[in-house]
């Protein structure tokens, strides 16, 4: 379509004025932790992050201009005849896989720490 | 300070000013393995830091085999002075990236010459 301009590609970046805050996670650290202490700090934001998303919905990726999105597997219906594989249930699943990886890591990692709330270990693995 | 409690653990925290600053819980290990990806993240890091003054380096350290897919990257991004590092530090503080909370510390100057990364 000649009409369409070529927009600037958006970068990953949110908006400028948009700040996210975690309650007793401040997002400006102090200098001068060792690396296992950042990572443990990062395990905990990402936790959190990932469990804010899961309870408000907000579950789909940022997409990037000229980037195509990724390619949607063929439909699967539940026994009620209901779609069980929508985007936003794919990326949902996705997010949970990552948090309970995260879970195992910081659980093995950092001393007394507690998973959020909500979060139920998977019985199994299955697809 | 309320704000710190979190290393009331570990000695030296306090925070002091770099022109190197560092990025976190914004690039995983999985997002670089691919190389394309890598520089292209790159650019998006830099065309924002530059709103903030003169950058002189971005550096992600590339990760290891051995290193968990999962565990988060550090991004490394010098200024070329401590009014730019520090005003970047509070604007990026907090922000989005690619769906993620951007998390700001300062980085020893000494260290990041010596080339010793996290």
């Amino acid at each position: 379509n000649q009409l369409t301009e070529v927009k600037k590609r958006k970068s990953r970046w949110g908006d400028s004025e948009k700040k996210t805050i975690m309650p007793g996670l401040p997002t400006t650290i102090p200098t001068g932790l060792t690396s296992e202490q950042y990572d443990a700090y990062v395990m905990k934001v990402r936790i959190e992050e990932i469990t804010c998303k899961l309870r408000t919905g907000d579950v789909l990726p940022v997409e990037i201009e000229g980037r195509p999105r990724s390619i949607s597997p063929e439909p699967i219906y539940g026994p009620d005849g209901k779609r069980v594989n929508m985007r936003t249930q794919r990326y949902a699943k996705k997010l949970e896989d990552e948090r309970h990886k995260l879970v195992e890591m910081a659980s093995k990692k950092i001393p007394g720490f507690l998973p959020p709330s909500d979060y139920k270990k998977p019985t199994k693995t299955s697809e | 300070d309320q704000m710190f409690s979190f290393t009331k653990n570990v000695d030296g925290t306090q925070t002091q000013p770099s022109t190197v600053i560092l990025l976190m819980n914004m690039v995983f290990n999985e997002d670089i393995m691919n190389e394309e990806e890598y520089e292209d993240i790159i650019t998006d890091i830099k065309q924002e830091c530059i709103k903030f003054g003169e950058v002189t380096n971005v550096f992600i350290p590339k990760p290891k085999e051995e290193d968990d897919a999962l565990a988060a990257a550090k991004v490394y991004v010098k200024f070329s002075n401590i009014e730019e590092s520090g005003a970047a530090l509070k604007m990026l503080s907090g922000r989005e990236f690619g769906g993620r909370t951007v998390i700001t510390s300062y980085y020893s100057e000494e260290a990041f010459f010596k080339g010793e990364y996290l």
